[in-house]
C-alpha cells in the first residue's frame, strides 16, 4: 500500500528494470543464533532483479545466501565414573540460509541521480544447519544435518544513486534499511532459530 | 555474458557453501550428553544436560525425545523390571507472574526458583509423576522389582542438593506399578535398605538403628520395629554392610549387620525381635551369604583369614590365608576371595560344601572381579604395578591385564592375558557354547571379545575409541564413545554385529529454555 501511495504521488517517472549484486543484513538476536555466530545479524550476499510494471513501480525478486559457523566448546562431564571428555571437546557448526524474496518497489525521481524508494517484500527462507565434530572427514558418523523452511516479510526504504553509462543504461549503487520479520526456522529436533529486527540491503547494479 | 558467468562463479566460491565456516565461537553451559547411560529393554536412555532433555536411543540406531513437560532430567535409575526408569527431573519457575515472561532468561535471577519431582518413564513416555524431593540420590528395589525406596546415600553426598528443607529421617517407598509414594520415618540418615525374602517387610539401616517397615496389611508403610545398635545416644554407630539370612530350617530370619570401623557383627533376629552380637577378630571388609551351605563368609582387609559363620548358633570357623582378601564373589557353592586394594595378589577359590580352599595368584593386583553367569569362571581386570624386575613378571607388571580363574573343583591354572591399554569397560556374556568377556580399552577403537574357556580373543572394530560398556536386557551391549554430538554402538556379541547411533546429543541444542508449566492469568 505504501508503495502504491508513493507511486501515485510521484513527481516524475523513475522506475526501470534492474539487476544488482547486493549484500544484506537481518536481525538475529535469538540466542539460538549464538551457536552459529557471535554477531546479532545475519549477513548475506545475493542478487536482485526488478521489472518495471509502472513508471514508478517495479516488481522485484531477490536471492540472498548466508553462511555462518562457529566452534562450540563442550565442557566435560563430572558426575560419571567414565572419565569422559577430560578437559572438554568441541564441534563445528554451520548455518546456511537462502532467502527468496518477491515484492514491489516504488520510487520517485528527486534528481536525475537520486531516486528514493520504498519497498515491501515477502520472503521465503530455507535453512540448513550442520554440526560436525570432525569436519575434515566426509565419512564422519556424527555429521548432523537438519533443514527447515520459514517465511516472513521485509519492509523499508532506500536510495538509488544513478550514474549514467550510456543512453538509458545506468550503474546504480543503492542502500536500503527497514524492518524484517521471519517466523521461527524450525530445524527439526535441533530446535528453532528466529530472525527479526533491523534489515538492510546495499548493492550495485545496472538499471535499464 | 562471460564476465557475468565469471562473476557468478567467483561469488559462489566466495560463499563456500560446502565447507563448515568457523569464524564464531560458542560454549555450552553443560556437557552435551552424559555417557552414564541407562540401558533398558526398549533402548538406551541418555541425559542431555546442555539441552535439558532425555532421549531414548533405540537399538536400530534411531532416537526420540522423552516429553518431560519442559523439565530436565537430573538423575535416573532403572528398576529391576528393566522397563521402568525412575528419573528425578527439575525445571525453573519464576515468582514474577507477568504473562509476558515466557523464557527463563526473561525472568530476573532473584525471582527464579527450581522445582522438582520424580517421574516414572516407560516405553519412552512419562507414566507417573511423584512429589518426591530430588535430594534422594539412591534407590533400593525389592527382589520382585515392584517397590523402590528412595533414600540418601551419603557416600555420594556431593550429589545431595540441600535447597529448602531436607528431612534426613525419612525414606520414600514408591510402588512402581501404581506410582503411589509413602514417606516413612525410619531414623536419622537412612543409608541402606534390604527386603525380606517374603517381600512383606523392609529393613532400613540408619545411624545407630535398624528399622523394620511393614509393606503389607493394616500397618503397611509404618515402622513396626526398631533395633537400636547402641543404648548410648551419644555414641554414633553407622551400619556399613548387611545381609539377610535364615536359619537352616527356614523358620527364623536374621539380618547380619556390620558397623563401620567396628569388629562387632550385629545379629538381628527378625522373627523374635532380639539382638545378639558376634565378636569378630577385626573389622570385616566384606561378607557374603552362600546359598548352597547357608553360611555367611567374612573376610578382612587387615587379617589373612576367612571366617565362615553358620546360621544356627552363629559360631565361626576360621580358615587361614596367606594374604588378606577384601572382597568375596560368587555365593552358590563356590566363592572367590580376592583383594581389590592393590596390595596383594592371592586369589582363593573356596568350595563352601567341601570347605576346601584352593589358592591361585593373580599376576597383577585385581581391579575388578566378576563371575560368569554359570559361576564357572572368575574374570578379573588387573592394574599395572611398579616393578624393578626384567623377567616375565616385570614385563607383565607394565601392562594392564585380564585374569581368568577357573572355579571348577579341579581347576585349571589361571590365565593371565596382557591388555594393550587401560580397561575402561568390562562385561561378561554367554552363548550356548562358551562364556565371553568383552573388554574395552582407553583410546583403542576396538572391542575385544575373549572366549574365557579357550582364552582366545577376537576383535570387533568400533567407529571411535570407547569409554564404557553396559549390558542391555535381551543380550545386546551398548558401547559409549567420547563424541560431543553423541555416539553409541549396539553390539550383538553372539553374531558380532554392530549398529551405531550418532548425533542424538544435538537434540534440542538450539532451544531457548522456557519456563514450563507456567499458569499465568492474562
Amino acid at each position: 500500500m505504501l508503495s502504491l501511495l508513493c507511486a501515485l504521488a510521484a513527481p516524475a517517472l523513475a522506475s526501470s528494470n534492474e539487476i544488482s549484486f547486493e549484500v544484506g543484513w537481518l536481525g538475529a538476536t535469538d540466542p539460538a543464533f549464538d551457536t552459529f555466530s557471535n554477531g546479532n545479524t545475519l549477513g548475506s550476499l545475493g542478487l536482485r532483479a526488478g521489472y518495471a510494471i509502472h513508471p514508478n513501480v517495479a516488481i522485484i525478486a531477490g536471492w540472498q545466501h548466508a553462511t555462518n559457523g562457529a566452534t562450540v566448546d563442550v565442557p566435560g562431564t563430572e558426575n560419571t565414573d567414565a572419565d569422559y571428555y577430560g578437559s572438554g571437546t568441541s564441534f563445528q557448526t554451520a548455518l546456511y540460509t537462502d532467502q527468496i524474496s518477491v515484492g514491489s518497489k516504488a520510487d520517485v525521481k528527486v534528481w536525475k541521480w537520486l531516486h528514493p524508494y520504498v519497498t515491501a517484500q515477502v520472503v521465503g527462507m530455507r535453512g540448513l544447519a550442520r554440526l560436525d565434530d570432525d569436519s575434515g572427514d566426509d565419512e564422519n558418523l556424527t555429521q548432523v544435518q537438519r533443514a527447515g523452511l520459514t517465511g516472513g516479510f521485509l519492509a523499508g526504504g532506500g536510495l538509488d544513486f544513478l550514474i549514467r553509462v550510456r543512453g538509458d543504461v545506468y550503474i546504480a549503487p543503492y542502500v536500503e534499511v527497514g524492518y524484517g520479520w521471519m517466523a521461527p526456522l524450525a530445524l527439526k529436533d535441533l530446535g528453532t532459530v528466529q530472525f527479526s529486527g533491523f534489515s538492510g540491503r546495499s548493492g550495485v547494479g545496472v538499471r535499464f | 555474458m562471460t564476465r557475468l558467468s565469471t562473476l557468478l562463479a567467483l561469488f559462489a566460491l566466495g560463499c563456500a557453501p560446502w565447507d563448515l565456516p568457523g569464524n564464531g565461537y560458542d560454549e555450552l553451559d553443560a556437557p552435551s550428553w552424559d555417557p552414564a547411560v541407562v540401558a533398558a529393554s526398549d533402548g538406551v536412555y541418555v541425559r542431555l544436560p546442555a539441552a535439558g532433555r532425555l532421549v531414548r536411543v533405540k537399538a536400530d540406531g534411531t532416537f526420540d525425545t522423552v516429553d518431560l513437560g519442559g523439565a530436565a532430567p537430573d538423575r535416573m535409575t532403572l528398576a529391576p523390571d528393566d522397563e521402568t526408569l525412575l528419573t528425578f527431573v527439575s525445571w525453573q519457575t519464576c515468582r514474577d507472574d507477568d504473562p509476558a515472561i515466557v523464557y527463563v532468561d526473561e525472568c530476573r535471577f532473584e525471582d527464579l526458583d527450581t522445582a522438582s519431582e520424580l517421574v516414572l518413564v516407560r516405553d519412552g513416555a512419562v507414566v507417573t509423576a511423584l512429589d518426591v524431593p530430588s535430594q534422594y540420590n539412591a534407590f533400593a528395589f525389592n527382589d520382585a522389582g515392584t517397590l523402590a525406596v528412595a533414600y540418601l546415600d551419603f557416600a555420594a553426598s556431593e550429589t545431595i542438593d540441600v535447597s529448602g528443607v531436607l528431612n534426613l529421617t525419612e525414606a520414600v517407598f514408591v510402588d512402581i506399578a501404581s506410582g503411589e509414594a509413602h514417606n516413612v520415618p525410619v531414623g536419622f540418615a537412612p543409608e541402606n535398605v534390604l527386603f525380606s525374602a517374603d517381600g512383606e517387610k523392609a529393613l532400613v539401616l540408619s545411624r545407630s538403628k535398624v528399622a523394620v517397615v511393614s509393606l503389607v496389611g493394616e500397618d503397611a508403610w509404618t515402622r513396626t520395629v526398631v533395633y537400636p545398635l547402641t543404648l548410648d545416644v551419644d555414641q554414633q554407630v553407622d551400619p556399613d554392610n548387611a545381609v539377610l539370612i535364615s536359619d537352616d530350617d527356614g523358620e527364623t530370619d536374621y539380618a547380619l549387620v556390620t558397623v563401620a570401623g567396628q569388629s562387632e557383627l550385629y545379629v538381628l533376629d527378625l522373627t523374635n525381635e532380639s539382638i545378639d552380637i558376634v565378636e569378630l577378630d577385626a573389622v570385616p571388609s566384606d561378607l557374603l551369604v552362600d546359598a548352597a551351605s547357608n553360611h555367611t563368609l567374612i573376610v578382612y582387609g587387615s587379617r589373612a583369614r576367612l571366617d565362615v559363620l553358620e546360621h544356627e548358633l552363629f559360631e565361626v570357623e576360621t580358615f587361614t590365608l596367606d594374604e588378606a582378601c577384601t572382597r568375596l564373589a560368587g555365593g552358590d557353592g563356590r566363592v572367590l576371595l580376592y583383594n581389590d586394594s592393590g596390595r596383594t595378589h592371592d586369589v582363593y577359590m573356596f568350595d563352601t560344601i567341601a570347605e576346601t580352599l584352593h589358592e591361585e595368584r593373580a599376576e597383577n593386583p585385581v581391579i575388578e572381579m566378576r563371575l560368569t553367569e554359570d559361576d564357572a569362571w572368575g574374570v578379573a581386570t588387573m592394574s599395572t604395578e611398579t616393578s624393578g624386575g626384567n623377567d616375565v613378571s616385570g614385563f607383565y607388571d607394565q601392562y594392564y591385564g585380564l585374569g581368568l580363574f577357573d572355579l571348577a573343583s579341579e581347576p585349571r591354572d589361571p590365565v593371565a592375558l596382557l591388555l594393550e591399554g587401560l580397561p575402561v569397560g568390562f562385561a561378561l556374556t554367554t552363548d550356548d557354547t562358551a562364556n565371553y568377556a568383552l573388554v574395552l580399552m582407553e583410546g583403542i577403537d576396538a572391542l575385544q571379545k575373549i572366549d574365557v574357556g579357550a582364552a582366545t580373543a577376537s576383535e570387533l572394530i568400533l567407529e571411535e575409541p570407547p569409554v564404557g560398556i553396559d549390558a542391555m536386557p535381551g543380550g545386546l551391549f551398548v558401547v559409549t564413545h567420547p563424541n560431543p554430538l553423541g555416539l553409541v554402538t549396539f553390539v550383538d556379541a553372539t553374531t558380532e554385529s554392530l549398529t551405531t547411533a550418532a548425533g542424538f546429543a544435538s537434540a534440542g541444542l538450539l532451544e531457548r529454555p522456557v519456563l514450563p508449566r507456567r499458569d499465568v492469568e492474562e
